[in-house]
């Protein structure tokens, strides 16, 4: 038998359901994004060209972490932090591994390419990439707030088996 | 709408797929169809690599009517007098002086052209459109 939850039509459960969107759209794009990018590299059919920026400065960064394999790092993270954020397994580990993606893809599509005029488009996943990472962090924000202890003692071995507690855990 | 409500987990699991299938459709339909790609061989490569691509084309191949119709965007803005090969049948020959320098969207050629029996040493300076696009630019300078 499956949990039951309950629920009230209230503020809260409204803003749950659209942040669920935000995670599912999130993770969405980041599964396109990266698959597009290995289908090309496979030799198959892919999903949209890979851009290489519209100013020089954009194209020489895209170029080059292209060139020297970082894309392939990049790309891999992608769709294995779309996966997570979908499928809504390691959420919070997704969000840290979507933060600096969408946070490079922002500063590329308005510092580096200018697009000041799109710096809030709803539309423009270049920048809404960026902020809903952002917004879904906070929304986790109870599994990052230990990362903030003043004072942090060094653990020791048995602190691994945390690690298979935590994957365990349905929180 | 009020009152305490209840629904299974796995049904509002299986509702977040279903929603994040649609979502997937979506943005496929952004990507893929809506911008209405004119595919082709010149898209989706690196700059250097959609040169190599072009280069043997013209000077491999000899069908540099082809290439030119395939690689350069039809708007490009180049001297079409200067580049007799690109043209299909066209006897030219060209041996690269040094590796492709490519900066970005920009892509250099310095090499030892031939074409009908004539060698000059060019350097050709390549620009690519955006998003994986076709040439839109190329200027040729010919070593006196």
């Amino acid at each position: 038998m499956s949990k039951q939850i309950s629920y009230d039509w209230n503020l809260s459960t409204i803003v749950k359901i659209l942040l669920t969107g935000g995670r599912l759209y999130l993770g969405g794009w980041m599964i396109m994004s990266g698959t597009s990018y290995w289908l090309t590299q496979l030799g198959l059919p892919t999903i949209f060209p890979q851009p290489v920026g519209n100013t020089p400065l954009s194209s020489q960064m895209l170029v080059t972490m292209i060139e020297v394999g970082l894309f392939d790092i990049v790309k891999t993270l992608e769709i294995v932090c779309g996966l997570m954020l979908v499928f809504n397994r390691f959420v919070p580990l997704g969000l840290v591994i979507a933060m600096p993606i969408s946070a490079v893809v922002w500063y590329n599509a308005i510092i580096l390419n200018g697009r000041y005029d799109r710096l809030f488009s709803p539309t423009y996943m270049g920048v809404m990439c960026f902020y809903l990472s952002i917004i879904l962090m906070l929304a986790y924000l109870r599994f990052y707030a230990p990362l903030l202890t003043w004072k942090a003692k060094m653990g020791g071995l048995g602190d691994f088996k945390k690690l298979i507690e935590a994957a365990k855990t349905e929180d | 709408m009020s009152g305490s409500r209840t629904i299974s987990e796995r049904t509002l699991y299986a509702i977040s797929l279903v929603v994040a299938a649609l979502f997937l459709c979506n943005i496929y339909y952004q990507l893929h169809i809506a911008p209405n790609w004119q595919w082709g061989p010149a898209l989706d490569k690196m700059p250097k690599h959609m040169l190599t691509d072009f280069r043997a084309e013209v000077y491999e191949n000899g069908k540099g009517g082809y290439a030119a119709g395939e690689y350069i965007a039809s708007d490009a803005e180049y001297n079409k007098d200067l580049f007799p090969e690109f043209a299909d049948g066209v006897n030219a020959n060209s041996e690269l002086v040094q590796p492709l320098i490519g900066d970005g969207r920009t892509v250099v050629a310095v090499h030892k052209l031939t074409v009908n029996g004539s060698e000059q040493t060019v350097v050709d300076v390549y620009h690519i459109g955006p998003r994986g696009g076709r040439i839109d630019n190329i200027q040729r300078y010919i070593a006196q």
